[in-house]
């Protein structure tokens, strides 16, 4: 590129200010190495001023002695372009008349080219270190002692940045302002776009003033992109630094902006590949400081538009997915998320919140738990006050080591104690029936030596006098082997005890209603039986009264007469004995009897009814019985109830064949069993189920009560009446009684 | 025995009893035979001696009505007695109808018990001279021949001479002849006497004609219709 006037001019307008500072310093003498960095457009010239303020902060760091900057400015934007020249370099020469710089730093073009041009007057000695668009290289080639550092600004690179990232953009404006650095840059671009004329409609804003341009990006169609290239003054000649009008165009464009520099990012540019002044600083100070040190300057490492980058603000903005970016992109300024940015804590808290949900929920379940549980808890309380209150069943609880017993009121209720009254022991035996207070203190002293349910039935007397039957059952509950506590019910029974006394009187009177009528039926056999020696008596009576009138009386016949008078009586009080019990009325007394001489009595009994039917009846007894516990009287009357029904089933049959047996035994369970076999035609398999239910009778004139009278009869006994056929024919009775508990024990 | 005195045979179970009762017959002045049972009664039954029977009712074994039965069987002629401890008023009734002489009860008085040993031993007395009497005349119709028996019938069918001789193709001086061998065998005067004794002893058979049968060699019963009216053949 030929170099171009507009840096000239630039260059004479510097001269006269620099011979001014030049004197001004000419008095100083020696000191710290002096570096002149010489600006093209002002201290603050964005971009360069980050540029130059990088090359000062780190020539100043990596210089090991203190160094004393001095800098000037051609402010190139704002005069013709050598008009500052002559004054410039006046300016300079003054200020280091003196002692010359030991390094002189030109950023951007003019500077630098006016540093060109005046080389000779200008510290020729003095190394240089230009920094200039590299397509104005060639324009300081010959410099004497000048290291350059080209800027690579590729002017395709900045559409294709945007082409890259909005593919289907077609209109672009492209920012630059009036200024003739940007006049130079417009000039360069509409060379360079015009390749992509086909794709992209570039158009340019120079000619308007940043207010007008803001209007004009406000409203731009679809698919429109704004490159900024640099707007230092506008149309109307106003100046903008520090990239104040990236900003401003930033709030107002519709559509995204593109920019050139690596520091637009941030200021309002999606990215793409920018050029970073920070890195020729950089590189600038690094050529410096060698050139300081006297060292041969190394080669000038290229610095190229760096990596692309982007900004996550705008690419949000314009929707641009990042996935569509460069390979090899940067993204800046990203925005953490809430997310990304609270990670942990928001990691921290929701699993505080999830183990705090999860604390409420599992106390809330228990809490629910435990309120059904009480809710259930009560309404089995509820219930089982019911139950104990509409049964009248008392609890208790007896602690054994202090005496002391708590009871539910109905438990004291029927004791005849106060609800609020404390119980103990004593209390409790002293209320006890006088005869019955051993055995309970027995009961109990056995309840505490084992674990199981232990019942007794005993009488109390109340304060008014009252006495009451009561039933309890307990059960003692030990720790270590030693009883701590009895737990039980109590339940007053005097009603049941009446009742069932009432029950055993009305079938004392009933099973003595049925002996009378068995008896009755035995009245003929009796009669019989009583007669024959009554009859006996009175013929010896006659006899003898015949004898006496005889002369001599037959004294030897009368005494063999009065002889038999007495057996004949005695044979009849005898039967009249026998008879007399089974008609008095009594109630039922257990003890231990002999099964045998009761079967034999029996037998005996019926034996005239027996002849008078004709029936053969044979007792096998068993020799060796042990005594039952029994009421006499009643057994006997199951027994001849058995003995009269077996010969009335066989009155139809021949005489010979009425044969009825009664055995006794010792069974295989230590039960004595009395068994009744005849031999008639046994009972009808319907009737063996009910043969024992009242008024079931298959006699023409029978009652039906005498096998249900004799089953609660054995039942009383705790013993069994069972019927059944034998194999061979006719009915077998048996009737197991247990052994007397004396009789068991012994 | 002598068998002119009438004995009282006692059959009672009750052995006592039994003493007893031989005591007051003894001071009574009756002879007594004891028997324990009926079995007893019935393996040694006495002979056609003039007595009376006195049983109990309820025995072991057979019983009084079943030894009532026994006799009667083989028409033993001796009345009996009942006396029991205890009898019901079927019992008694049908003891009496099956000719029972007598139903008492125990304890018996004497005076009771004489009584009816009187009335059982008068009855057997008389009973026993009706059967000589009957005996006697069966005799006498055992004497007429066959043929004077065939006469027999038709005159005391009414028939006159000369219609029986008609009816049995003979001469009417036969018939007179049969006739007067008859009222000389069977003693009689007249043919109103010949009708009556002829009724007495039973001996035609009432419209068969001539076939009259005895009972055998044993005196009749005296229950009326109990005797056959036939005649054996000779």
């Amino acid at each position: 590129m030929d170099r171009p006037h507009i840096t000239r001019r630039r260059a004479r307008i510097g001269g006269g200010l620099f011979l001014l500072l030049l004197s001004a310093l000419a008095a100083e003498g020696a000191g710290p190495p002096r570096v002149l960095i010489l600006h093209s457009h002002g201290r603050e010239f964005a971009p360069f001023n980050i540029l130059s303020s990088t090359f000062r902060t780190e020539l100043a760091r990596q210089s090991s002695e203190p160094l004393e900057f001095y800098e000037a400015s051609m402010e190139a934007a704002r005069y013709e372009e050598t008009a500052m020249d002559l004054p410039l370099a006046d300016y300079l020469q003054a200020m280091f008349a003196q002692r010359q710089p030991d390094l002189i730093l030109t950023t951007a073009e003019p500077s630098s080219l006016f540093m060109a041009r005046h080389r000779s007057r200008l510290f020729p000695s003095t190394p240089l270190v230009g920094v200039v668009n590299q397509r104005m290289v060639p324009a300081m080639a010959g410099t004497t002692n000048a290291t350059i550092i080209p800027i690579h600004v590729e002017l395709a690179v900045l559409l294709e940045n945007i082409l890259e990232v909005l593919p289907a953009t077609t209109n672009v404006i492209m920012v630059l302002g009036k200024s003739p650095f940007e006049l130079y840059w417009t000039e360069q671009c509409r060379r360079e776009f015009a390749p992509f004329a086909s794709r992209v409609a570039v158009s340019y804003v120079n000619e308007l003033t940043l207010d007008q341009i803001c209007a004009r990006v406000a409203r731009l169609p679809p698919r429109s992109a704004v490159l900024y290239g640099m707007l230092a003054m506008d149309a109307a000649g106003v100046p903008y630094e520090q990239e104040r009008a990236l900003r401003i165009l930033h709030a107002a464009a519709n559509a995204p902006l593109f920019g050139v520099l690596e520091h637009h990012l941030g200021n309002g540019i999606v990215g793409g590949r920018l050029i970073s002044m920070e890195a020729l600083g950089r590189e600038a100070a690094r050529v410096g400081l060698r050139l300081l040190r006297r060292e041969t300057p190394a080669d000038v490492r290229p610095t190229r538009p760096s990596q692309p980058a982007y900004d996550w603000r705008e690419l949000r903005r314009w929707d641009i997915s990042e996935a569509g970016l460069p390979a090899g992109r940067e993204v800046r300024f990203r925005v953490p998320t809430f997310w990304e940015e609270y990670k942990w804590q928001l990691i921290a808290i929701h699993a505080l919140c999830l183990l705090e949900g999860l604390l409420i929920f599992l106390l809330w379940r228990n809490r629910r738990r435990l309120r059904r549980l009480q809710g259930a808890l009560c309404q089995s309380e509820e219930r089982l006050s019911l139950a104990t209150t509409s049964a009248k069943v008392g609890i208790w609880s007896w602690n054994v080591a202090s005496g002391a017993i708590e009871a539910t009121p109905e438990a004291k209720d029927i004791f005849g104690w106060g609800a609020s009254e404390r119980m103990t022991l004593p209390m409790f035996l002293a209320r006890l029936h006088p005869d019955d207070r051993t055995a309970v203190q027995q009961a109990l002293d056995r309840a505490l030596q084992d674990q199981t349910i232990h019942e007794i039935q005993c009488r109390i007397v109340r304060p008014d006098g009252q006495t009451r039957w009561i039933a309890a059952r307990g059960r003692a509950h030990s720790r270590d082997g030693a009883p701590v506590n009895m737990l039980g019910v109590l339940l007053d029974v005097t009603e049941r005890e009446q009742a069932q006394a009432e029950a055993q009187r009305q079938q004392a009177e009933l099973a003595h209603t049925s002996r009378v009528s068995t008896m009755g039926e035995l009245a003929a056999s009796i009669t019989h039986e009583l007669n024959q020696p009554l009859g006996a008596i009175l013929s010896n009576t006659e006899a003898a009264e015949m004898f006496l009138g005889q002369n001599p009386p037959a004294l030897a016949e009368l005494r063999d007469i009065l002889a038999d008078i007495r057996k004949d009586d005695e044979r009849a009080s005898e039967v009249i004995c026998r008879m007399r019990s089974l008609f008095r009325k009594r109630q039922m007394e257990l003890r231990p009897i002999d099964l045998n001489s009761v079967v034999q009595a029996v037998v005996r009994m019926v034996s005239g009814d027996a002849a008078l039917r004709k029936t053969t009846i044979a007792a096998a007894l068993s020799p060796r019985l042990p005594p039952v516990q029994g009421d006499r009287v009643h057994l006997q009357q199951v027994l001849l109830n058995l003995i009269m029904n077996a010969m009335e089933a066989m009155a139809g049959q021949a005489p010979e064949t009425r044969r009825l047996t009664v055995h006794t035994r010792l069974d295989d369970q230590g039960a004595v069993e009395v068994a009744v076999s005849d031999c008639g035609p046994g009972i009808e398999p319907n009737q063996l189920g009910r043969l024992f239910e009242p008024f079931s009778t298959t006699k023409a004139n029978g009652m039906g009560m005498g096998l249900a009278i004799s089953r609660r009869i054995i039942e009383a006994h705790h013993g069994r009446l069972t019927a059944a056929n034998q194999a061979g024919g006719g009915a077998l009775f048996r009737l197991i009684l247990p052994v007397a508990e004396e009789e068991r024990e012994s | 025995m002598n068998p002119a005195q009438p004995t009282v045979f006692v059959v009672d179970d009750d052995t006592s009893f039994l003493t007893a009762i031989a005591r007051l017959l003894k001071a009574g002045g009756y002879a007594f035979q004891g028997f324990a049972s009926a079995t007893e009664f019935l393996a040694h039954p006495p002979g056609d001696q003039p007595g009376c029977i006195i049983v109990d009712l309820h025995m072991p074994g057979p019983s009084g009505l079943d030894l009532q039965d026994a006799l009667a069987a083989v028409d033993h002629p001796l009345p009996l007695i009942f006396l029991t401890g205890h009898g019901d008023i079927p019992t008694s009734v049908h003891a009496i109808k099956q000719g029972a002489e007598d139903f008492l009860t125990k304890p018996v008085k004497g005076k009771i018990l004489f009584a009816a040993i009187e009335r059982a031993l008068a009855r057997d007395a008389r009973q026993r001279a009706q059967r000589t009497r009957r005996r006697e005349l069966l005799d006498r119709f055992d004497a007429l021949t066959s043929r004077e028996r065939e006469v027999l019938g038709h005159v005391v069918r009414g028939q006159l001479n000369k219609q029986i001789a008609g009816n049995l193709d003979v001469s009417e001086r036969t018939i007179k002849a049969h006739r007067a061998s008859i009222m000389a065998k069977l003693q009689v005067q007249s043919v109103a006497e010949l009708v009556r004794l002829t009724e007495k002893a039973g001996v035609l058979e009432q419209g068969a004609g001539g076939r009259q049968a005895l009972q055998g060699e044993a005196p009749g019963h005296a229950v009326p219709g109990r005797a056959q009216d036939a005649l054996p053949p000779r």
